[in-house]
């Protein structure tokens, strides 16, 4: 579009309710097809824009402004917790909560570690040549238990 | 700004004579005095703002989506944002201006979330449709039907939104309320030039939006 229409284009579109009805002072419009035919289009819009008035005055209906209010107070508490979670505090708090899991974990997992817990040990069953029989009177079945026992230790310590 | 305004050059005066304009200042009237109430949480001034403005928040929702069912939803939804956006109101356009943004914005993003109808706002028109709504060739003689109407009512809606938010209101603004650039200017803080600019741009986009819909898509819609 030529700038002389561009800068009156307003006018233009508010003058008429046709293209026919536009008199530029110049004569730009009757002589220049792109600038009448983009005119026009603008204009057909403006008769497409001008239909979203309301063809009605529409009052609201009665008690709307304590509805409103509820709405408020409604959004309000919703809010407080978005304002808290995205608050300084709360994103300060969110973190300390999470280094405080990672160091608990990690001292369990670590305590865990050194009982041996997690190292795949637990003894189900262990092969541990048992070279004392449990037999005989109680003071050789005491000694026997006692040197099974002390085996098993070194067994384990092993 | 500037870079719109030294992309695309107006006159700053027109027949040659400077109109000497004093700008209004919507930080000195006595709307702005009725917003500093509401930014210091006094209920009765936004009670008065609710009552003053309900009447036109309501014409404009029911202008653009012709539901009175939804119309009240979303005007309480616009005098909520109102009431906790308030504070960043910065007085340099009139509360008008705002509320009707924001009103706008409502409705868009109504007919984002809810499509309520298969025409509103996501409807396809064929190439001969468009082109007949665009460039408001009737059927026939007679006036338009209330399908023609729904169309057309579509249609707009539909090259409304691939516009900017400010571009959108400040459109609505000049041919839906029928305020002057002059007013337009006062209304919103800029000058008469910038207003021209940008209504100006926004209508180029309204006219290559719909020449895309005439076109049509370039690939068959997949299934
Ligand atoms: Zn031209």
């Amino acid at each position: 579009m030529h700038e002389s229409i561009r800068h009156r284009l307003e006018d233009l579109l508010s003058a008429g309710s046709s293209v026919g009805g536009h008199s530029s002072p110049d004569g730009h419009l009757a002589s220049c097809s792109e600038c009448s035919s983009e005119v026009a289009v603008m204009q057909s819009q403006g008769v497409l824009l001008r239909s979203l008035r309301a063809s009605e005055e529409l009052e609201p209906p009665p008690g709307f402004y304590a509805r409103v209010m509820q709405r408020i107070e409604e959004a309000g508490v919703r809010s407080v917790w978005t304002a808290f979670a995205e608050s300084r505090f709360g994103v300060r708090l969110a973190y300390a909560s999470l280094t405080i899991a990672i160091i608990l974990g990690s001292y369990v997992v670590s305590a865990e570690r050194r009982d041996g817990h997690l190292r795949g040990q637990t003894i189900v069953a262990q092969d541990v040549d048992y070279a004392a029989p449990v037999t005989g009177d109680l003071a050789h079945q005491r000694d026997a238990v006692l040197e099974n026992i002390a085996l098993r230790q070194q067994g384990t310590a092993r | 700004m500037s870079g719109l305004t030294a992309t695309l050059p107006f006159p700053a005066t027109t027949g040659g004579a400077t109109r000497a304009k004093t700008r209004l200042d919507h930080r000195t009237t006595e709307e702005a005095a009725l917003v500093r109430r509401v930014q210091a949480h006094d209920e009765i001034a936004f009670r008065e703002v609710v009552e003053r403005y309900q009447a036109k928040v309501f014409s404009i929702i029911y202008g653009i989506l012709r539901n009175r069912n939804d119309a009240e939803d979303i005007a309480q939804q616009v005098f909520a944002k109102i009431y906790f956006s308030i504070g960043h109101f910065d007085f340099r356009s009139s509360l008008l201006t705002w509320i009707y943004k924001i009103t706008v914005n409502e409705c868009y993003d109504y007919l984002r979330k809810k499509r309520v109808r298969k025409l509103v706002y996501e409807s396809d028109f064929s190439a001969d449709e468009t082109h007949r709504i665009v460039n408001s060739e009737p059927a026939t003689d007679q006036a338009p039907s209330v399908d023609e109407r729904l169309a057309q009512h579509d249609l707009i809606l539909k090259l409304l939104s691939k516009i900017s938010e400010e571009d959108r209101s400040l459109i609505l603004l000049k041919e839906v309320e029928g305020h002057s650039v002059e007013e337009l200017s006062e209304m919103t803080g800029m000058n008469e030039n910038t207003i021209k600019v940008k209504l100006f741009r926004a209508r180029q986009k309204l006219v290559k939006a719909a020449q895309r819909l005439e076109k049509g898509p370039l690939t068959p819609p997949s299934i």
